[in-house]
């Protein structure tokens, strides 16, 4: 009766590790798919742990891009780490100093997602070791899957434009992101933006077009609220 | 660019970046709280980034007409629509892949 507490948080992992694991092979094909030996490639899936960075270096670093481009390209995705770890922190506070530094590498969006759902549900869960079971058992599949990706990049021909997932993925996880209307007015402006400024070298329009997204959905949301009368 | 000490300088950074994203609130809890400001901007940039991130990838980078046909636009369409009824991360990718494979195959 009485699992521990870390198998429940793996368990809990469980379905959602079927859109974990096509993700992360998609990162490792893309590794191999920019010009990454398989060392380079599984080594900075281990450093970086991060899908959607990973995804943006890796074709950053194939056109060849400027350092400081991609490192801030990709810190820009990962800032949402900064919102899990404020809400992480207050329940990994009593735990010692290897399970916060194991807890805040291992931190994903999955793991996070899925231990604020379990405190839901079940408020007296031991949430430390909750999310560090479920937070280490997502960190293993998916360096397995990506190195099933970098194996399944380096035996495909590229007839089958195996690339073509990477931007697949990326819709995959923006749709579930557009909940509201001004998350949809953010990802349409900075859409039609991004293709209107896509020929611009250094992945510029890149830049421009997450800028006018964000600012466009906050000008939205404000204009709600007045008219709302708040 | 991949295998010089540029590249691993890179990794090593990005690596660095992210850990400490990470790690900053499991280690001034109870100091700093979350900016007001922050916490209104943050829920924006996934869905701004990843949205810039997909378009130049179907659309190419001088979209024109003609970009229509493309069997990646048709690709992605069904992609979308798959996203938008099931959520399902896999059955996105399938069902994309497999729609830009069979057109590949039939034109």
């Amino acid at each position: 009766m009485n699992t521990s507490p870390y198998l429940k948080g793996a368990r809990a992992m469980l379905p959602i590790m079927m859109g974990v694991i096509p993700m992360s092979v998609v990162t490792g094909v893309a590794a191999v798919n920019c010009g990454m030996t398989t060392t380079e490639a599984l080594l900075s899936s281990v450093i970086m742990y991060a899908a959607a960075a990973q995804l943006v270096a890796y074709e950053m670093i194939g056109n060849g891009a400027d350092m400081v481009l991609i490192f801030s390209a990709a810190i820009v995705l990962n800032l949402r780490f900064l919102l899990y770890s404020a809400g992480m922190a207050p329940h990994m506070r009593d735990a010692g100093w290897a399970k916060r530094l194991a807890g805040a590498y291992c931190l994903s969006d999955q793991a996070y997602g899925i231990t604020m759902v379990q405190l839901q549900k079940e408020p007296k869960t031991d949430t430390a070791r909750f999310y560090l079971g479920a937070a280490l058992f997502m960190w293993v599949i998916y360096q397995c899957a990506a190195a099933l990706g970098v194996f399944l990049g380096r035996s495909i021909s590229p007839d089958l434009s195996l690339d073509f997932a990477v931007p697949l993925t990326f819709s995959a996880l923006v749709v579930p992101l557009m909940g509201t209307p001004e998350l949809r007015v953010a990802a349409i402006t900075s859409a039609i933006t991004a293709l209107w400024f896509a020929d611009l070298p250094g992945n510029a329009g890149f830049f421009i077009a997450t800028f006018s997204g964000i600012t466009a959905g906050m000008l939205f949301r404000e204009y709600g609220k007045r008219r709302n009368g708040r | 660019m991949t295998g010089t000490t540029q590249f691993w300088l890179l990794i090593a950074a990005l690596g660095a970046g992210t850990f400490l994203l990470r790690y900053l609130f499991f280690f001034v809890f109870g100091r700093y709280e979350v900016p007001g400001v922050v916490k209104t901007i943050l829920p924006f940039i996934p869905a701004s980034a990843l949205s810039a991130l997909v378009m130049p990838k179907v659309f190419g980078s001088c979209p024109s007409m003609a970009t229509l046909l493309d069997p990646r636009v048709a690709a992605w369409v069904i992609a979308m629509i798959v996203a938008w009824r099931t959520r399902n991360i896999f059955l996105t990718i399938a069902g994309g892949m497999i729609t830009l494979w069979s057109l590949h195959a039939l034109l």
